[in-house]
């Protein structure tokens, strides 16, 4: 029962890792500035909303 | 050979934890560098939260998406247990886990709420503070909800290793 909650719930946190890593490779900032951002490292204020090329 | 079967309205639950988990941990770890992921995993847990409570409107009484209520009856015999000397009662389910249940979930509903409330006024004080505090509830649940379970597959693995020992250590008849 204990190992089958924990791969539950281990299951869960990677599919909401992996959707919010798709939307920040195709959404917000690129893939490396997303895992950045995953793992606490994010150095960015602003948000650019919907669009990452901005030039 | 393995049968496949549906998924049990519990699998789904702790499957809604995982996710659930999942929004709030990248939610947390992105609130200062990262505002997109931020706000992505915000609304994220925002549905994950209306989901549960719908769930728990639509499921009434029946467990296991019934809102955790703590009920008089559970807490009168934990407390009768415990003040008959009986601490084992401590392991498993006790009291204390739907009660942080209940605790856990209003505390994450404010904090969702006042950041989306951030998202139109100056809410962010409101909206970290509050996720701050959150945090220490989220712990505390982790905590509540293992140690009880732990420490039964603590003593029954201890009590099974003793019966083993004690059966190695009979004479084998003849």
């Amino acid at each position: 029962m204990f190992h089958k909650a924990l791969t539950l719930v281990l299951f869960g946190v990677l599919a909401m890792g992996a959707a919010t890593l798709t939307y920040g490779t195709y959404f917000d900032k690129g893939f490396a500035a997303s895992v950045a951002g995953v793992m606490g490292a994010g150095d960015d204020g602003d948000h650019d909303k919907g669009d990452r090329d901005h030039d | 050979m393995t049968r496949l079967r549906l998924p049990t309205a519990f699998d789904l639950l702790l499957l809604w934890h995982g996710l659930f988990a999942g929004a709030y941990t990248i939610a947390y770890l992105t609130a200062d560098g990262a505002p997109g992921l931020h706000e992505f995993a915000g609304y994220a847990a925002l549905a994950l939260l209306a989901l549960r409570l719908l769930a728990a409107v639509i499921a009434g009484a029946r467990a296991p998406w019934a809102l955790p209520l703590p009920r008089a009856a559970m807490w009168k015999n934990f407390g009768r247990k415990l003040a008959g000397g009986n601490f084992g009662t401590l392991r498993g389910r006790t009291p204390f886990a739907p009660l942080s249940g209940l605790v856990i979930l209003a505390a994450l509903v404010l904090v969702t709420l006042s950041g989306l409330a951030a998202d139109w006024w100056k809410w962010e004080d409101l909206h970290e503070g509050l996720a701050e505090g959150s945090l220490t509830v989220v712990l505390i649940h982790v905590a509540i909800v293992s140690f009880g379970p732990l420490l039964k597959k603590v003593g029954e693995t201890r009590a099974r290793r003793a019966a083993a020992t004690d059966a190695a250590a009979l004479p084998r008849s003849v």
